[in-house]
């Protein structure tokens, strides 16, 4: 006879596995989208009278969408989205407000929703999991897929958002310093794929919130030294991304319209292009041609709106600041600032051996043409403050 | 209604024609019987029919060996389910993935007791190894079969490497880019490693992969290896395994009584004055059947537990251009990558293997020690248990170095520090030694591990005769010398011992 321990294995072991076994059978049999489907049908019957909805056969409902590489099942859950009898239903059942214009047979939900849409549980679906790079975004952020199909987003009912955020955009002079889509600086990111950049290339360290990548961009920008201070013992300087003290709704606007840099691919068929006619600009004189081209080429992330400065640039020996543009009718002449333009110049270090110094004039000569080249000269020029502003 | 007369029913049906040609002998419990359920049953068949009651305890083989075999079982009947499901493509890898763990009935728990499964498996067929090291099994008449072990052991790690890539995630192509890396840095085969004859277009890693990364042809040979050629090689060379186990007998030997063995009667000493007590037996049916079918139970119990709380990991989409920092081989190989921090790619990743592989086949042939055959004995094999302990626990604390402490740019961080992937530690300069100091060093050290033990333990030396003995103590330097380099960079940050950067060779 074995030892008695055998005995008591074979025991403990046939009454777990069976356990274990029921255990599985369960799981399997009860997912929790079976459950929101029994309440949605339950409350579908309610709101119709039609007492044999109740009985609906509970399945998994998908829409399978090669031309987008998505397959999408969140109206496993969420059924009630192209059912106009539960517009003021409680969620997750409630009319999709836009489903007569994107029906969701044919767009599915995550190309605008973001999120998992393979997956069948709230948690897994809404995507806020481990490897899971592009969760649901936020409410006001889902505006930023609409630029995956619509390429003029003026006058588009529901994208105002991101218009302004464009505004800003080229207002403040992004593109000064960053490149997007082949257009724009050296010196700081490429934006062109923002919105799929990894989460492991992010540093959270200094993120209070969620580790999303929304999340990040909407605290970098409401502050960007408090999310990346740098590391001076490693003599890494604090970004010199200036903090343009933007309001909620501007940080919103800005984090949207970032999240819209993504190289979805989008069907022919669904791109809305851009036919809106753009007649030459025409500009009164030099000056304001000149402006345009400041404007253009975002000079003023760096040299400050209407060249006025006070954007921080760590450890250069012109104060910590790059330089402002009021005076350089004194300092220079129009070839000397054209030849400064062309070729560019970089700051010399107020600490010697300090970090390098994070912003840099490039060399704009393969950029500007030789008639914007003039008419920025005469712009610049003219911001020298006659004696009444000096005073 | 006439009478139902069940024994009449039962005597009727257990003498026709189809009863008996099916169960041919009863049950009842006779010597006889117990011998017939064995030999007449195929399967059962690998059993001997008696067995030394000294194989029964469990304290002898940990079961190792049969809950290895119980695993590959769970991984071909879980494996040939999930291939219905799985498509080797780099459109559908990783979305099959998906509807395994959401859609596919029951196919979360099937995925992970696959996963689970074959990590498991690695690691017993390491267990099962070492015990049988540690109770002197490999010994004559056993030596084809250790060998064969160690080839089986090589097709588990093979089997497991290759199953890596399929869910086609990062996880899987980045640890399989590490590892087939290493191919490419194979001496004179490999594209990057020293005296390479060939280019990267048809070198090692090109076999592996089909092409020169990680794609959707690597993806393919894999699946074919994983799921017909490596199970085939598994499966032809297990038989011979046990068959050899059967050929050779069992190795558990009977133990003298505990008053004796303390008196210090010798193992060996007292077997031959009691030769009775080998010829003890007893019946494998119900002894050894049983206790295997128990314990099978509790692997499945365990198995299936660990696969309803756990779910196989499943990271983002493969994607050759986002090169996750750190990238990590599988566990059982972290140890080697390791070891990259130390050495080149051609040493951790091809020259090392090699020699572990023939370090453990030569085991057998080297130790010539006769005592402690069948249990385990450590006072007279002092030598030999030491020189494998230590390889074993280098082994074990290189993998778990590597795999549990090693982050971002393979930096150092104890698991309750936060990852920092702008942390970059100075290292200082790193030297090499000169090659006119490091390759008489190098000749010298080797020459000193042959030279010394001799000196010091003559008669030790002269047991195992001139071959044997180099042998031995060469395999024994080189495990010495992975040491001896880790000290040589820590300490006194030595790069290369020897360099010579035009054949890329550095040692």
């Amino acid at each position: 006879m074995p030892p008695r321990i055998w005995y008591r294995l074979f025991f403990l072991a046939s009454v777990s596995l069976t356990g274990l076994f029921l255990l599985m059978m369960w799981t399997e049999g009860n997912p929790e989208w079976k459950s929101y489907q029994v309440a949605y049908h339950r409350l579908l019957a309610q709101r119709t009278q039609a007492v044999a909805t109740a009985r609906t056969p509970l399945a998994v409902r998908q829409v399978h969408l090669p031309e987008f590489g998505r397959t999408d099942r969140c109206m496993t859950c969420h059924l009630g989205v192209g059912n106009p009898a539960m517009a003021d239903a409680p969620q997750p059942f409630r009319t999709h407000p836009d489903y007569r214009v994107h029906p969701v047979e044919q767009y599915g939900c995550t190309i605008c929703h973001g999120g998992q849409g393979m997956a069948l549980t709230k948690q897994d679906a809404h995507g806020f999991v481990k490897h899971w790079e592009r969760p649901l975004l936020p409410k006001p952020l889902t505006v930023a897929s609409c630029a995956y199909c619509h390429q003029n987003l003026v006058g588009l009912k529901g994208a105002e958002r991101l218009v302004r955020a464009r505004q800003l955009f080229d207002t403040v002079g992004c593109i000064g310093c960053h490149t997007l889509n082949g257009w724009g600086g050296p010196i700081s990111t490429d934006l062109a794929y923002s919105a799929e950049k990894p989460l492991d290339e992010f540093d959270f360290r200094y993120v209070t919130g969620i580790h999303t990548a929304f999340n990040w961009h909407m605290e970098h920008f409401k502050n960007p030294q408090r999310v990346n201070p740098g590391d001076l013992a490693a003599n890494v300087p604090p970004t010199p991304m200036p903090n343009y003290r933007f309001t909620d709704e501007e940080t919103e606007a800005l984090t949207a319209l970032v999240l819209g840099f993504a190289h979805e691919r989008i069907p022919a068929r669904f791109v809305v292009p851009d036919r809106a006619p753009r007649p030459a600009p025409q500009y009164a004189s030099a000056v304001d041609a000149g402006r345009a081209v400041f404007q253009k080429y975002g000079c003023a992330a760096c040299h400050g709106m209407e060249g006025r400065g006070g954007v921080k640039n760590y450890n250069a020996a012109t104060g910590g600041e790059v330089p402002p543009l009021l005076y350089v009718a004194q300092g220079f002449t129009r070839d000397q600032l054209k030849e400064l333009i062309r070729t560019g110049r970089y700051p010399t270090k107020a600490d010697p051996k300090g970090p390098t110094v994070p912003l840099w004039m490039p060399a704009w000569k393969d950029k500007l043409s030789e008639e914007e080249l003039e008419h920025v000269v005469e712009y610049l020029v003219s911001l020298y403050p006659s004696d009444s502003e000096r005073n | 209604m006439p009478d139902l007369d069940l024994q009449d029913l039962a005597r009727r049906v257990k003498t026709s024609q189809i009863w008996r040609s099916v169960f041919r002998h009863g049950y009842q419990d006779t010597p006889r019987n117990r011998a017939l359920m064995v030999l007449a049953n195929v399967f059962l068949h690998l059993h001997p029919v008696k067995i030394r009651p000294a194989a029964l305890r469990i304290t002898y083989t940990w079961g190792l060996g049969g809950i290895s075999f119980y695993l590959f079982l769970v991984l071909t009947l879980t494996g040939v389910l999930l291939m219905f499901y799985y498509r080797p493509t780099v459109e559908h890898a990783y979305l099959d993935m998906k509807d395994l763990r959401y859609v596919v009935p029951f196919g979360d728990p099937l995925r992970n007791m696959h996963r689970w499964a074959a990590h498991l498996m690695v690691f017993a067929v390491m267990l099962h190894m070492a015990s049988v090291f540690y109770r002197g099994a490999y010994k004559p008449p056993r030596e084809y079969n250790w060998v064969i072990g160690v080839l089986l052991l090589l097709v588990t790690f093979l089997l497991s490497f290759t199953g890596y890539l399929l869910p086609w995630d990062q996880l899987a192509i980045w640890a399989v880019t590490v590892g087939t890396n290493m191919a490419a840095a194979t001496p004179i085969l490999g594209a990057e490693g020293p005296l390479a004859i060939v280019g990267p277009e048809s070198d090692a890693r090109f076999l592996l992969l089909g092409a020169k990364a990680v794609g959707q042809s690597a993806l393919l040979r894999f699946y074919v290896l994983h799921c017909v050629l490596l199970p085939l090689v598994f499966a032809i060379f297990v038989s011979v395994h046990f068959w050899r186990v059967r050929k050779d007998e069992f190795s558990a030997m009977p133990l003298p009584p505990k008053a004796e063995r303390r008196q210090g009667v010798g193992v060996e000493e007292w077997l031959r004055a009691n030769p009775q007590a080998r010829e003890e037996k007893v019946f494998v049916w119900p002894n050894l059947v049983g206790r295997e079918f128990v314990a099978t139970l509790v692997v499945t119990a365990v198995l299936l537990a660990w696969s309803l709380i756990a779910h196989a990991p499943l990271e983002e989409l493969a994607d050759p251009n986002k090169t996750p920092n750190p990238s990590k081989a599988p566990w059982y190989f972290a140890g080697l990558q390791e070891l990259l921090v130390y050495f080149d790619p051609w040493i951790a990743g091809v020259v090392l293997p090699t020699a572990i592989l023939i370090g453990l086949t030569a085991i057998p042939y080297l130790d010539v020690n006769p005592r402690g055959v069948g249990y385990y004995n450590v006072r007279d094999r002092k030598f030999a248990v030491s020189l494998f302990t230590f390889g074993l626990t280098l082994w074990f604390v290189l993998i778990a170095i590597g795999y549990y402490l090693r982050g971002p740019g393979w930096e150092w961080y104890w698991p309750w520090q936060p990852w920092d992937i702008h942390r970059v530690t100075p290292q200082g300069p790193l030297t090499n030694l000169p090659n006119w100091a490091g390759v008489p060093l190098l000749v010298a050290f080797f020459g000193a591990c042959v030279a010394v033990p001799r000196l010091v333990w003559k008669p030790f030396a002269r047991a195992l005769g001139p071959i044997r003995y180099t042998v031995t103590m060469l395999l024994a330097g080189g495990m010495f010398f992975v040491v001896l380099k880790i000290i040589l960079r820590l300490l006194f940050k030595v790069k290369y011992v020897v360099s010579f950067p035009g054949i890329n060779l550095n040692i």
